[in-house]
C-alpha cells in the first residue's frame, strides 16, 4: 500500500522526488505517513481536503478487501 | 504530453428505427464495415408526438485504443498495485475521457453512493488535461434518474403547499440535475445556497 500512496502522491505533486511514504504496521491498522515538499502540500490535500479524502476513500476500499485499516497521515514538515 | 487525435468523422450519432437500421446508416455514412468502429446505444425512445414510432440513436467512435494519456498510464500502474479486481474501458468523446469500470470488485466502487468511483475520478482529473468521467454499471444514469425523480416529487409538493424545501448538500453535477428537474415543474424554481463545493438547493415557488 506504501507503493500505491507513493504512486498517487507522485502523480499529484510538482516535486515527485520529494515524496516519501513510510508504513507503520499496527495490530489491525497500517499507518501510512506521507511527506511531500512544503509547496506541494496543497496538491495532496486539495481544495477543502477533497484530494486527501479521495486517497482515504481509495485506502478504505482496499482495507475492505484486505480486512485491514489503512490510515493516511499527511505530515507537515516543521 | 497528450497526443491529440481528432477523429471527428467517426465520432458521430446515427438514428434509426431499430439497431440494425442505425448501424447500417453508420456503415453507409462512414464508409466502414461495422467491425471497424465501436458503437453504443445512446438513446432508445418512443417519439412523443410521432404516433408511437420508435427511434434508436447510436454513437460511433473509432476502434483504436486511447492515446497515451497520463491519466491512462497512471491508472494502469495504479491497478497493478491496488488489491481490488477491477478492469476498465476507455471511451473518448468530444474532449472528455470516460473510464468505464467493471470486474469482480466493482461493488466496492459503487458502495457509499459511488464514493470510490468518484474518488478515482477526482484523482484522474488532477492528472489529465482532458476532463475525466468515471462510470460503472450505469451508476450515472441511475443516479441522474434518482435525483430527477426525487426533485420532481419535492417540486410538486412545493407547488401544492407553496412552502420552500431545502435539499441536502450536493456536488455541482448533482445540483445541475436538480435545477433542470425543478424548473420543469411549472411555477417552481430553484437556487443553490451556501458556498463551497457542496451546496444545498432551495426549491421554491417562482414569483411572477
Amino acid at each position: 500500500m506504501q507503493e500505491l500512496v507513493e504512486l498517487i502522491a507522485k502523480a499529484l505533486v510538482d516535486n515527485p522526488d520529494k515524496v516519501h511514504v513510510s508504513q507503520l504496521e499496527g495490530e489491525q491498522t497500517t499507518i501510512l505517513e506521507l511527506k511531500v515538499a512544503q509547496e506541494d502540500l496543497g496538491k495532496v490535500i486539495g481544495k477543502q481536503g477533497r484530494t486527501a479524502r479521495a486517497i482515504r476513500v481509495i485506502l478504505g476500499a482496499a482495507g475492505m478487501k484486505l480486512k485491514r485499516r489503512f490510515n493516511l497521515e499527511i505530515i507537515e514538515k516543521g | 504530453m497528450e497526443k491529440e487525435e481528432k477523429n471527428n468523422d467517426i465520432d458521430q450519432e446515427f438514428k434509426g428505427r431499430n439497431l440494425e437500421d442505425a448501424i447500417s446508416l453508420a456503415e453507409l455514412t462512414l464508409k466502414l464495415p461495422r467491425t471497424q468502429f465501436n458503437y453504443e446505444v445512446v438513446a432508445e425512445k418512443t417519439k412523443l408526438f410521432g404516433i408511437g414510432t420508435k427511434e434508436i440513436v447510436i454513437r460511433t467512435w473509432p476502434k483504436k485504443p486511447a492515446g497515451d494519456y497520463p491519466a491512462v498510464r497512471f491508472l494502469e500502474q495504479f491497478l497493478s498495485l491496488y488489491p481490488l479486481e477491477i478492469r476498465y474501458q476507455i471511451k473518448e468523446k468530444n474532449d472528455m475521457l470516460y473510464f468505464i469500470f467493471d470486474g469482480m470488485d466493482k461493488y466496492l466502487l459503487l458502495r457509499k453512493d459511488g464514493s470510490l468511483l468518484l474518488a478515482l475520478q477526482h484523482l484522474l482529473n488532477k492528472m489529465s488535461t482532458k476532463k475525466v468521467q468515471t462510470d460503472c454499471d450505469f451508476f450515472r444514469k441511475r443516479k441522474e434518474r434518482e435525483i430527477k425523480e426525487r426533485t420532481q416529487e419535492i417540486a410538486h409538493k412545493v407547488q401544492e403547499t407553496g412552502e420552500n424545501e431545502i435539499l441536502d448538500f450536493m456536488n455541482p453535477y448533482e445540483r445541475r440535475i436538480v435545477h433542470i428537474a425543478a424548473n420543469q415543474v411549472s411555477g417552481i424554481t430553484s437556487e443553490s445556497i451556501g458556498d463551497g463545493f457542496l451546496k444545498q438547493v432551495k426549491i421554491f415557488p417562482s414569483k411572477e
